[in-house]
């Protein structure tokens, strides 16, 4: 049935469509304007806003068999409201361009504006109409598109609820060590940054409480909370498929990857079973016992994709936890299960140096099942390390490329001798100035220069400073070194120092006639109880370990700690400010 | 190229509202229909065929459905007892369909490492599943132990669902004969990947049954840790279990315990059975618990007189 078919041809549609009947072809049928022609062509007013009265009148076209659907309809209003930007469709049915290549516009505008005479304050009206909604438009495009993208995402329809990522946060904040400014500046940013990935792509994200715990301490396992809070969160996001747990000490480079298009989309291309393609650990795989069923031997696994529970990565020293995901499963249940052992830590705990990551290494050697459900990525994908961890710098197996765009960089070691947030900060800006839309890039290109100067010289992060933040204590992890976490605060220590009020906490010599003195001075002084107050029951929490840990040795070993309370003790009393104020006043 | 004439009802009132379906419509739509079927049909065809290509292949006929496990010491044992074990077994499996697994132990010795060598039933097991990868439950017993009562069937006697369900001994404690941990009190027979029984001090390793899956094979690797077999447990495996059962939920959430004596009767002359734990004529299975590691006992002399009522019994069919 060829007159159903609704795309005019050039050379036959001449036959159907006149020029002042179709304001533009190819979006009204050829049956509907013939079928209009009596009523139009019979008066002389425009055909354009004939139509678009009765089209008010009617509500939608009677004989389109095509532009039924609200926006072909709109489409046409507009397209016949304005004039001006009209295509002259009449004489050259759809193609805009004329032989010569020039758009036509403004001759066809005039020419089709002469028909308009009565109706043309009317069309003005529209048009003006028209322009404020489309202004409108622009304006809700520019403000709530990404808002709405992001609600999709988020909702059923989006796969944005599959994903959880777990941050690690307040892991300076424990017993052993105080937080200073630039371990809150580390831990605000890298939440910013990961809440705003997440937020972009509808993930959830969970941000979890490293704080030493009591339980786990009594327990013999300190540093174990991953296992557990991976399980908690398991439970908490009970719709979420894949569970990304991730350092604190990392930054999302490029928010605009998914995770999807990133890395699941393609496990089966970008993963590894094999542990043979890179084995720093030298792990004899595939086992070969005879017993073993063929998957567990096979190198590969069963080589489906659906089977693999656990992505890692591995860097120059074997497994790397600091960003790893886990798929909700069986398997991972049992994995998280079996991870923590008693029997197994008891033996081993004085050699596993990473924890629970030498304990998860111990279990992928000994026990096939975990072998076959575990696949491990090329680190850069999701764990690239800057210059300083696993040698200087441009291995093309471990350290971040800039121009390769890697997705996530971590900062891993960067306790030990090197400065976290000088490489955070760092890096921050570097994702920012490679991440500039091209608004920013034409307005202020020259304020990145200097940035992108200093990113250059990233060989040597640990020496570029964040100016803003300079302060006495830059240098404490430098000196702390790998012994760090055992070092107690103490009244002498350059941390502590640095953390010092500059008021003194002291009544003598304030004019008690300035108020502004008289209060710095209340404040330091409480400021310095509860120090104190905290300090002793600092190293009462210690001395407890200590006590646990030793056993029956407790006299002997823990009796430093012990005499150190005993000191605290006394003071450990808030006592307030206004007993010193009271005597100051009676010497007065 | 159009229509000569317009359909009629179209022309009567060119502004009037139109009927919601003209003539042509309803057929554009009854094609869209059709196509939009045909195509649909064609997907789900193709995506089953796609399925049974890539899904689990089907069982092969004649697989046994439970594959008796037994770990055989020739070098411990003559080799006339040994045959009467095997002889007992193979009658048992041949009534019921089932098949017959015996490992020799000297070959898991190597995998070993110098653990005690009751470990090997791990391995064992292991292989018996890679060697009949469709069966689906596995049934470790004991060398030292006898079918008494070769007319019951595993499945009548313990794997049916509602056998089972009432077999099941909830929110007990799972190792005896006071352990804070107990069996779950919520676990469905259709749940349960592991049954085993407890006599009056752990789990009996020596008689269990096991289904094949996933949850078998992480349940024998984790059981076989080489951390485990090098902690010097006393009763090597046997209290391997039972640690494993008490500290790992995902473990006892599969776990059945049944009584002693469904699977596991012990002998007069055996140690440590629970108050109705000991043989009582009729039961399944006779196990002579001990007879191997107790100095003065004999396995041989103590299944003599039960391996010969049995072998009268079955001239007697």
């Amino acid at each position: 049935m060829s007159s159903g078919s609704p795309s005019p041809r050039p050379d036959g549609g001449r036959g159907w469509s006149t020029p002042s009947l179709t304001p533009h072809s190819g979006r009204s049928t050829p049956r509907s304007s013939e079928l209009l022609t009596p009523a139009s062509v019979s008066s002389n007013i425009s055909w354009a806003s004939a139509k678009a009265k009765s089209e008010e009148v009617r509500g939608y076209p009677s004989f389109a068999t095509r532009n039924n659907g609200f926006f072909s309809r709109s489409k046409r209003q507009i397209s016949a409201t304005l004039p001006r930007w009209r295509s002259p469709s009449g004489y050259d049915d759809y193609a805009e361009k004329d032989e010569k290549g020039v758009y036509p516009y403004y001759g066809a505008g005039r020419r089709g504006c002469s028909p308009f005479g009565s109706g043309r304050s009317v069309l003005r009206r529209k048009r003006m109409r028209l322009f404020v909604v489309m202004l409108l438009g622009l304006i809700g495009y520019l403000y709530m598109w990404s808002a709405l993208v992001e609600r999709y995402r988020r909702s059923p329809f989006g796969n944005g609820r599959k994903f959880v990522i777990v941050l690690e946060s307040n892991i300076e904040g424990g017993v052993m060590e105080l937080k200073g400014a630039r371990e809150w500046a580390v831990e605000r940013n890298s939440i910013a940054n990961k809440a705003a990935y997440a937020k972009r792509w509808g993930y959830d994200l969970e941000v979890v409480n490293m704080l030493a715990k009591k339980r786990y301490s009594h327990e013999w396992r300190e540093g174990w909370e991953k296992v557990d809070i991976i399980r908690e969160t398991m439970g908490k996001y009970p719709h979420a498929e894949w569970f990304w747990w991730i350092d604190l000490n990392t930054w999302v480079m490029e928010e605009s990857y998914s995770l999807q298009d990133h890395l699941f989309n393609r496990l089966s291309d970008i993963t590894y079973r094999d542990i043979n393609v890179y084995n720093p650990l030298n792990i004899s795989h595939p086992p070969t016992e005879p017993y073993l069923d063929e998957v567990s031997r096979s190198a590969t696994g069963d080589g489906d994709v659906s089977s693999i529970n656990m992505v890692l990565t591995q860097d120059c020293g074997g497994f790397n936890l600091g960003s790893f995901f886990l798929r909700r499963s069986l398997w991972s249940e049992r994995l998280l299960d079996s991870w923590w052992d008693p029997i197994l830590y008891e033996q081993k705990h004085m050699q596993w140096e990473h924890k629970e990551q030498d304990a998860l290494e111990n279990l992928y050697i000994s026990q096939p099942w975990v072998r076959s459900s575990t696949a491990f990525l090329p680190q850069r994908y999701a764990n690239a390390f800057p210059p300083g961890a696993c040698g200087a710098g441009g291995d093309p197996e471990v350290h971040y490329s800039e121009a390769e765009r890697d997705f996530v960089v971590n900062m891993a070691g960067c306790k030990f001798g090197r400065d976290c947030w000088a490489e955070m900060h760092e890096y921050r800006e570097l994702s920012k100035k490679l991440n500039r839309t091209w608004w920013e890039q034409v307005v202020m290109p020259s304020s990145y220069t200097s940035r992108s100067t200093t990113a250059a010289r990233s060989t040597q992060f640990h020496h570029t400073l964040d100016p803003t933040l300079t302060s006495p204590y830059l240098n404490r992890n430098a000196q702390g070194g790998g012994n760090e976490r055992t070092k107690m605060p103490t009244p002498e220590s350059a941390s502590f120092l640095a953390k010092k009020p500059t008021v003194a906490p002291t009544y003598d010599g304030v004019d008690f006639e300035d108020n502004v003195a008289v209060h710095n001075a209340r404040d330091a002084i409480i400021r310095e109880q509860w120090v104190r107050s905290m300090m002793s029951r600092l190293v009462g929490e210690e001395l407890g370990k200590c006590y646990h840990r030793e056993g029956v040795n407790h006299m002997e070993k823990c009796g430093v700690l012990r005499e150190k309370y005993f000191e605290l003790l006394s003071e450990r009393k808030i006592k307030g400010y206004l007993g010193q104020e009271k005597n100051v006043f009676e010497k007065a | 190229m159009q229509f000569a004439v317009p359909p009629r009802r179209n022309l009567q009132s060119p502004y009037g509202r139109a009927p919601r379906f003209s003539l042509q419509r309803r057929k554009q739509l009854k094609a869209v229909g059709i196509l939009a079927f045909a195509l649909l049909a064609v997907f789900f065809l193709l995506s089953q065929l796609f399925y049974t290509s890539t899904g689990t292949s089907a069982v092969p006929a004649g697989t046994p459905s439970v594959v008796i496990v037994t770990v055989l010491d020739r070098a411990l044992f003559s080799d006339a007892y040994i045959q009467k074990i095997i002889k007992n077994r193979e009658d048992y499996a041949k009534r019921h369909g089932y098949t017959n697994y015996f490992a020799n132990l000297a070959d898991y010795e190597p995998s070993l490492e110098g653990a005690p060598r009751s470990w090997a039933l791990i391995p064992a097991v292991r292989h018996a599943m890679a060697s009949n990868p469709y069966s689906k439950f596995f049934f470790h017993l004991d060398a030292h132990a006898l079918f008494m009562n070769p007319s019951q069937s595993l499945e009548s006697h313990v794997l049916d669902k509602s056998r089972l369900e009432s077999l099941m001994r909830k929110d007990v404690p799972v190792v005896p004969p006071d352990s804070i941990i107990k069996t779950y009190a919520h676990l469905r027979a259709e749940d349960v990947d592991l049954i085993v029984s407890t006599d009056s001090d752990d789990l009996s390793s020596g008689s269990f049954l096991i289904r094949q899956g996933e949850f078998s094979r992480f349940f024998l690797d984790i059981w076989f840790d080489p951390l485990y077999r090098s902690y010097n447990f006393a009763r090597a495996e046997t209290h391997s279990l039972d640690h494993l059962v008490q500290w790992h939920p995902t473990i006892l959430a599969r776990l059945a315990l049944i009584p002693q004596r469904a699977i596991n009767a012990y002998s007069r002359d055996s140690t440590g059975a629970v108050a109705d734990g000991t043989y009582k004529d009729g039961d399944l299975i006779i196990r002579f618990n001990g007879c191997d590691t107790e100095l003065s006992r004999s396995c041989e002399k103590e299944m003599d007189p039960y391996y010969h009522l049995w072998a009268k019994n079955l001239k007697n069919e």
